[in-house]
Formats: C-alpha cells, structure tokens, sequence
C-alpha cells in the first residue's frame, strides 16, 4: 500500500475517537443520533477510501503472481527427510 | 391456522429450500478435495463479496446488535461496526490477497498449512490447531444459540397445550423449545455442508446474504412504523428515537478508554480459519477488490437497522422473557410489528444471518482437523480422498455435538461470547501479519506468541467467569475515577512482544527457504544480537 493509503487509515482511525460528541444528544435529520451519524460517516468515508487504495494502490506483485499459474511444490514437500509432513 | 404456525411453516421451508441448494450444488462439483474444499478457485467477485460478508456476519451482527444497542445504546455502532468497516477491508486488503497468492502458488487450503510452511516448523501446526478450535467454539455458540433463540420467539404459540412444547414464561409457550430449534439448525447445515462442500458453502452463504441484508432493511421499516406510528416512515423514526431512552442516544457513561480499545478487535478477521478458506476459493487477485471496498457499506446496510430498532426499543413495554434477555429482543420486534407471512421471512432472514457463519465454520473445522492433524499424523497416502472428506465430516460432527451441548448451559449473551472469540483470534493477528511481511520472524518466536496468547485469553476468560459477566475489562484508576480497556490489548500486545523479542533471540531462518516467500530478499537479515550468528541457520523446530 501506498504511503498515503496509511496515511488515510490513519485519519479514518483518529476520526473514529469522535470524544466530541460523546454527550451530544443532538438528533441529525430529526431521528439519528449525532454520534451515530458521525459513524455512519465514517463507514461510507471507509467505503470511498478503499474503492481508492484498490484503484490506484494495488500491489503489482500479485498481479505478477497470477500470471505464473503454475502451482510450486510446496516448501514442505522440499523439505529434507523428516523436517515437515 | 394460527400466525405462530404460519411463521413455522416458513421456517421449515427456508430450511428445506437450503437442503435442496446443497443438493443442487452438489451436482456441479468434482470429485477431488480440491473442489469440496476450495470449489476449484472458480469464485469470482460477486460471490466472493457475498459469501465472505455473509460468513462475517453472525448471529453477532443481527441478535447480538440489537440486544447490545438496547442495554448499551449507539456506542456499539462505533464499537464494532465503523472500526470494522475500516479494519476488515484492511485485514482483506493485506492478509487476504497475500496469503491467497501463496495459496495459489503452493495449493494450500488452510491458514495452518501456509504458517507451518512459511516457517519451516510442523510443531507450530501441532500448536495452532487446538488453538484455533478452542478459540472458534464460542464462535460456534453464537450461531447455535442465536438459531436455538430466533426459532422458540418467533413459534410461539404454535402449539399451545402440547407438554414438550410447554415454557414456563407465557410469551413463549408451545413454542419450538431452543434446544430443538438449535438441533434443527445444525442439522441443516450440516447436511448441505456435506452435500456441497465449499461451493454448496458459498452459494448458501450468497443466497442468504442477499436475504438477510433486503430483509433486514424490510423489518426495519416495519418495526419503525411499529413503534414510532407516524404518518410516514420519517415521522415514524423522528417519533421512535424520541421515545426512546435518552441515555442510548449518547456514550456518556462509556469508557473512552475502552471505546479506543475495541479498535483491536476487528483484526480478528485476519484469523478467522473460516475466511482464510473462503479467501482461496477466489478465481483470481482483482476478485478480492469488490469485497474490499463494499464491506464497510454491506455493515451499515445491516448494523445501522439493528442499532436503531435496539435503542428504540428501550421507548416501548416489553416483557420481563425479552428485556432480561438481550439475544431475544430482535426476534420480539419481529414478531410483534410484522404481519405472519413476513414476519415468518424476516425469522428466515435471521436464521441465515447464523447459518451462514456455521457452515464455513463446520467446513473449515474439517477441513482443518483432516489436513493440519489427522493426515500429517497418521499418513496421507493411507487414505483415499473419498475417505479424507469422511474423516472430515466425522470431526464435524463431534466438534458441533460439543458445541451444541455447550450451547445448552445457559450462557446470556451472544454479544459478550462473540468479543471473547475476537480477543483470541485478534491475539494471533500479528503472528499472521509477521508472518506475510516480517523476513526475520522465526519460528520460535510464532509459537512463543501463540502460547503466550492462548494463556492470557485463557486467564483473561476464567476471570469472566467464562464470558458470564459481561461488564468485565481491564480496570486501572485514572485520577479520581476508574478507567477500563478491553482485554484485547493485553492478548495482542503480549503476543506481539513475546512474538518478536523470542524471534530476535533465536537463530534467523534459513535464506534460502525465507526466499520463497519473500522472493526480493537475497540476504538474509542478521540478528541483532551478536550471541546468534546469522550463518547458524536451519531454525526448524
């Protein structure tokens, strides 16, 4: 991942100690619970970040991988006499 | 006929329709292991996305949601729900794919395979097994109980006068008994397990996510009308979160201490030997980027429903059997706001919120205890495939009548059973995590992380009193007043020290066999310490 991929976990996780409305009993749209609209948010905000990080930050090494098909041995079945089932 | 024996008579349907997609699945699979376990790596990404979101997705999600919201209010939203939607994509996005590329690449079926592989070490497979089996047995209760709980509220009155149906609280007499309803459920699942392996797994699993998420949404629509009895569903919920328990609409009295703490909890899904098995059923990489980027949204889709209809509940009357029991608030909603014909779906939705936890978890235990014990111990070339999927099955069966026993002894909350198995498995998270991205981790520092873990959640969970006090956490006075975190914390950070200082300690692994894994490193790292010489390798246990 990308470093800003850390650096927008790292904002969604600070974000999520939302202490400021810890005793907010304010009522968004007239039924939701400040604190849990913020919550909601975040969740829809988690859901655009990582449509981000898998667009633009998906690791080129698996892709790699896929295009040797080939199933290896495993390190085991390598292994010398005894070292592993 | 009467509502309670209409809602019955869908349940039974449901749960007869399930047995007939086992069967159904079971035509289009191939006789190999490979394909009852892992359906030949054909699951693409729609599939993936529902059969990994469904298999996380519990009785913990829908039961354990609403009964916490009501005794607990809104903070479990942001306890369990938006941490997870951040956190699970993070556990898919960096264990998933990456543990999925070495699964593909050396035909590993199970999470215990890659660890005693990556680290050149069968002892540590010794250890891992029971670990993780002890560690999803309160997973499993979940499921039985949560399916044991929704069928006895929602029959209710269905055979009033018939002695083996009798209940002493009035609500619930001539209702199907737990114990019956627990039966009923494992025995479905199991029988479309063992019908259609991991594909019959993941068509089930995609079947009853699409059910339980539209349904979900379809009872909460209903329960909101129900209690807040506006003219329009708006002035319905403005009216329902009014009425309700003004100290649930807030987190004053939570534990700021302990509302960061959870953050360690979702990790566990890093773990779960379940997904891991779902993980490598996928066709290819890209098929895991449309579950990474839907499960925050899928567990709004599900959990923002439970929270409300649980806080809302607290504004109306309920009886002494429901508001004493937290598992069975959901259930009573259900079946005091909805006609019979839906609310008998909506009970059918419910059960495969459970269900399709239980059978990846039935599958996984198999597939586990025939590749990662029995065939290493007694010799795989003795046994045919057709009877490694019978030695499976057996393990099965014994490992679900163990749980379901368990399931009879009156444990009170899904909710608190569900947080114990996360701590445990949250515990293992660096472990795998070092694993798939640490060179140096040896295999002795990844069994010393795993004892270590294994005796603190042991500790931490006796102290509970096996889960039965649900208030318990790890206390300390902060100033004047009393703080509180989650044990979590203790079993991961004392499994990550114990992890990483008895890896520094120990001779490195051996170059050649951590280049397998880690193809770009040549060299290998040199130990820190001077007393171990890097040139000492072999580091098999």
């Amino acid at each position: 991942m990308k470093w800003w991929g850390w650096l927008v976990l790292g904002i969604l996780l600070v974000a999520h100690q939302d202490y400021w409305l810890w005793n907010s009993k304010t009522l968004v749209a007239g039924f939701i619970p400040s604190g849990l609209a913020w919550h909601i948010g975040i969740s829809v905000v988690a859901g655009l970040a990582w449509w981000a990080i898998v667009t633009w930050s998906w690791p080129t090494d698996i892709d790699v991988a896929e295009d040797n098909r080939e199933r290896a041995p495993a390190p085991s079945k390598r292994m010398t006499k005894g070292s592993g089932p | 006929m009467s509502d309670a024996i209409v809602r019955l008579l869908i349940i039974v349907g449901y749960l007869l329709t399930l047995i007939g997609l086992g069967l159904f699945s079971a035509r289009f699979g191939r006789a190999t292991n490979r394909d009852y376990l892992l359906a030949s790596h054909s699951i693409g990404p729609v599939l993936l996305l529902l059969s990994i979101f469904g298999t996380t997705m519990t009785a913990f999600a829908m039961l354990g949601s609403t009964g916490e919201a009501f005794t607990r209010g809104i903070v479990i939203y942001g306890l369990m729900a938006s941490a997870s939607g951040v956190l699970h994509s993070f556990c898919i996005f960096l264990i998933g794919v990456r543990l999925w590329k070495w699964g593909r690449r050396y035909g590993y079926t199970t999470q215990i395979q890659f660890l005693r592989d990556r680290l050149a070490s069968p002892a540590l497979g010794f250890v891992l097994f029971p670990t993780l089996v002890l560690l999803i047995i309160p997973y499993l209760l979940i499921g039985v109980i949560g399916s044991g709980v929704a069928i006895e509220t929602m029959t209710a009155g269905a055979f009033p006068g018939w002695s083996i149906f009798h209940n002493d609280s009035p609500q619930l007499d001539g209702a199907v008994p737990r114990w019956l309803g627990s039966l009923a459920a494992c025995g479905v699942v199991l029988t479309y397990v063992f019908m259609g392996g991991m594909r019959g797994t993941a068509w089930a699993n995609a079947l009853q996510t699409l059910l339980f998420m539209s349904l979900g949404i379809v009872t909460f629509v209903m329960v909101a009308r129900g209690i807040g009895g506006g003219d329009s569903i708006w002035a319905s919920m403005s009216q329902a979160s009014q009425q309700a328990n003004p100290d649930l609409l807030t987190r004053g009295t939570f534990s700021k201490w302990e509302f960061c703490s959870y953050l360690l909890i979702p990790l566990s899904l890093g773990m779960f030997p379940h997904l891991v098995q779902h993980w490598l059923t996928a066709r290819n990489a890209r098929a895991f980027k449309l579950p990474i980027v839907c499960h925050p949204i899928f567990i709004l889709i599900v959990w923002v429903p439970c929270v409300f209809m649980g806080v809302w509940a607290s504004g109306i009357s309920l009886p002494n059997s429901v508001s004493n029991d937290p598992n069975a608030v959901l259930p009573f909603l259900v079946q005091q706001y909805a006609t019979p014909l839906v609310a008998g779906l909506l009970t059918a939705g419910l059960l495969a919120a459970i269900m399709s936890s239980l059978d990846s978890q039935f599958l996984c235990l198999g597939t586990m205890f025939t590749h990662d014990l029995f065939l290493p111990l007694a010799g795989r070339s003795r046994f045919s495939e057709t009877a490694q999927v019978w030695i499976a099955r057996a393990f099965i069966v014994v490992v679900v009548a163990v749980a379901y026993v368990l399931s009879l002894q009156g444990f009170r909350s899904v909710f608190v059973l569900g947080v114990w198995s996360f701590t445990g498995f949250a515990g293992l998270f660096p472990i795998m995590f070092a694993a798939l991205y640490w060179r140096r981790l040896t295999a002795a520092g990844a069994l010393a992380g795993t004892l270590t873990m294994i005796g603190a959640w042991l500790f931490l969970f006796a102290r509970s009193d096996w889960g039965n006090n649900r208030k318990f956490a790890i206390e300390w006075m902060w100033g004047d007043h009393v703080e509180r975190m989650n044990p979590v914390v203790i079993t991961v950070l004392a499994t990550t020290l114990s992890m990483v200082f008895t890896s520094l300690f120990t001779r490195p692994p051996a170059a050649d066999h951590v280049a397998m894994f880690f193809p770009q490193s040549i060299q290998p790292e040199k130990s820190v310490f001077p007393m171990v010489s890097a040139s000492q390798e072999g580091n098999q246990l």
